[in-house]
């Protein structure tokens, strides 16, 4: 479990994330929602510790950020390195021994091809290939169906479903809704960097009426 | 002036720009770091073809490696899509030839004439290499199993090794001791560049390591490359010339304590890249290798303190 209390982010004068409260259970996938610029990135790097912030984010383990295993919205991939020394490089940072590349190609990439060349499909495919290899017990997935053709998506949704199963944690954040209602126990709403709302499986419909009649709101009547 | 012209010295006074702001942001004023790295420049191939024999070779071979080392290929594709085919080939050309220049000018001053005009030939010859067969072109690396760095590095700068590399044979060759040496500990400079790139904050935080483990995982790769793959080249030049062994074995190990302080240094400015005071106080202790003693703990020190809050 993670809780977290009292959460606050700033950029300088600029706040990112007020006050957040929140607990994540494991066995249990979280879904986030908001516009461009809500914070969703932001909170999530303060998770895996990649930014300072104040407040309390407490766990069970020592180092959580050694239980987590990070999909980002935008996976940085070196240059002239191949995607077999990508997932070899993330074994040897992890400390994976007898890392199995090839069976766990599962999305049957090129792996002796330089990742930079990939599309941006197989790019993300890649990435999260690299997260499952890692088989930690806390996995935040930021916009993992950015780029992805349907196919993709499916299969991605499918991933996570087993990663479900096999007792993970996971937070996926995505401007696609009906992805998360498909993997998600539960979605947050983060507006201008407030959780304002929680809304279990029962409750998405719902969500998504708000989400729909904001969309009309700042939107479509501008557009008509 | 012709249209294409004018689009090219646009190209240029754009680089000039870009160049004073990356000087300004490392902390120096532009005409004064043109003046150092007159000065500097002028020093250093001085002392070049003062000690080493046949210097004309390692000279052009420096030149080479640094016009090869400016090659960008996200840079060309973004200006391919630019320029045509011949301006961008053009571009490449003049700024080739605008580090060749330099080095030509001494080479000639040097008397040098065929190496000065061989090395404004290649100029010619390293424009030509296009995205395209990049693309397709995989080159091996026999450092995969620690990927990053030295396979990274080694893709990079394949052909620069394999220059010094052959530089190093003619050294033995001709019986030039001096020579060779400096060819090996080039090899180990090269591979210390391999440290120089900006390392993204994610790719750290993703190591299971404590700070010091993490320190300690970088420096053994680094050792275990840099040994593996250039002790063959002393054993043969301690064979060739026995008489200079000892002042051979202690600089081929000397520069990998350079190594670690390079290592130590990045770590110690991250997530920045190495600013100019830590670089005066790098090349300054090349002058006085016994500050070494000093600047290892010290850097070491820094370097825990910097990647405590990412990894703990």
């Amino acid at each position: 479990m993670i809780t977290i209390q009292g959460l606050n982010k700033s950029f300088g004068t600029k706040q990112i994330l007020y006050d957040i409260e929140v607990n994540f259970l494991q066995d249990k996938c979280y879904g986030i929602v908001g516009n461009n610029g809500a914070g969703k990135s932001t909170f999530f790097n303060c998770l895996a510790g990649l930014e300072s912030y104040e407040g309390q984010i407490q766990s069970q383990f020592s180092i959580l950020k050694n239980e987590i295993a990070y999909l980002q919205a935008e996976p940085f991939f070196f240059s002239k390195m191949t995607g077999r020394e990508y997932l070899q490089f993330i074994c040897n940072a992890r400390k994976i021994a007898n890392c199995d590349i090839d069976k766990r190609n599962i999305f049957e990439l090129p792996l002796n091809e330089y990742a930079e060349h990939y599309s941006t499909g197989m790019k993300k495919k890649l990435a999260l290939t690299g997260v499952i290899i890692q088989e930690s017990t806390i996995l935040i997935l930021d916009e993992p169906f950015n780029g992805l053709d349907m196919h993709s998506s499916l299969l991605i949704s499918e991933v996570i479903q087993y990663l479900k199963s096999q007792g993970k944690m996971i937070l996926i954040s995505s401007h696609i809704f009906s992805t998360l209602v498909d993997c998600c126990d539960e979605i947050i709403h983060l507006q201008d960097g407030r959780f304002v709302n929680h809304y279990l499986k029962e409750q998405f419909h719902e969500l998504e009426q708000k989400l729909r009649a904001v969309l009309r709101e700042n939107v479509l009547d501008r557009l008509s | 002036m012709n249209e294409k012209y004018g689009i090219i010295l646009y190209y240029f006074q754009f680089q000039f720009r870009r160049w004073n702001r990356h000087l300004i942001e490392f902390g120096i004023i532009p005409w004064i770091a043109y003046l150092l790295l007159i000065a500097a420049f002028v020093i250093i191939s001085y002392i070049i073809f003062q000690r080493v024999e046949h210097a004309q070779y390692l000279y052009s071979a420096i030149a080479i490696f640094y016009m090869y080392s400016q090659q960008d290929n996200a840079k060309s594709r973004f200006m391919e899509s630019l320029f045509s085919i011949t301006d961008l080939y053009l571009v490449k050309v003049f700024e080739n030839l605008s580090i060749a220049f330099a080095f030509a000018i001494f080479l000639i001053y040097k008397t040098h004439y065929l190496t000065a005009i061989g090395l404004m030939a290649s100029c010619f010859f390293l424009s030509i290499k296009t995205n395209e067969s990049n693309f397709t072109l995989k080159i091996p690396t026999p450092y995969s199993k620690f990927p990053y760095e030295f396979s990274i590095g080694f893709r990079k700068f394949y052909l620069v090794l394999a220059i010094l590399g052959t530089v190093y044979c003619i050294g033995l060759f001709v019986e030039n001791f001096n020579l060779s040496l400096v060819c090996i500990l080039l090899i180990h400079f090269v591979f210390m560049s391999f440290y120089s790139d900006k390392e993204p904050k994610e790719i750290v935080w993703l190591h299971h390591h404590s700070p010091k483990d993490f320190l300690l995982y970088k420096i053994k790769v680094a050792f275990i490359y840099t040994f593996s793959s250039t002790i063959i080249f002393l054993v043969a030049l301690c064979f060739f010339f026995p008489i200079d062994m000892k002042i051979a074995i202690l600089l081929y190990f000397l520069t990998f304590f350079y190594i670690v302080l390079f290592i130590l240094m990045k770590y110690a400015v991250f997530p920045r890249v190495i600013n100019l005071p830590t670089g005066i106080i790098f090349f300054g202790s090349i002058l006085f290798p016994p500050i070494l003693l000093l600047l290892i703990p010290m850097y070491y020190s820094k370097s825990i303190q910097k990647l405590n809050p990412i990894l703990t």
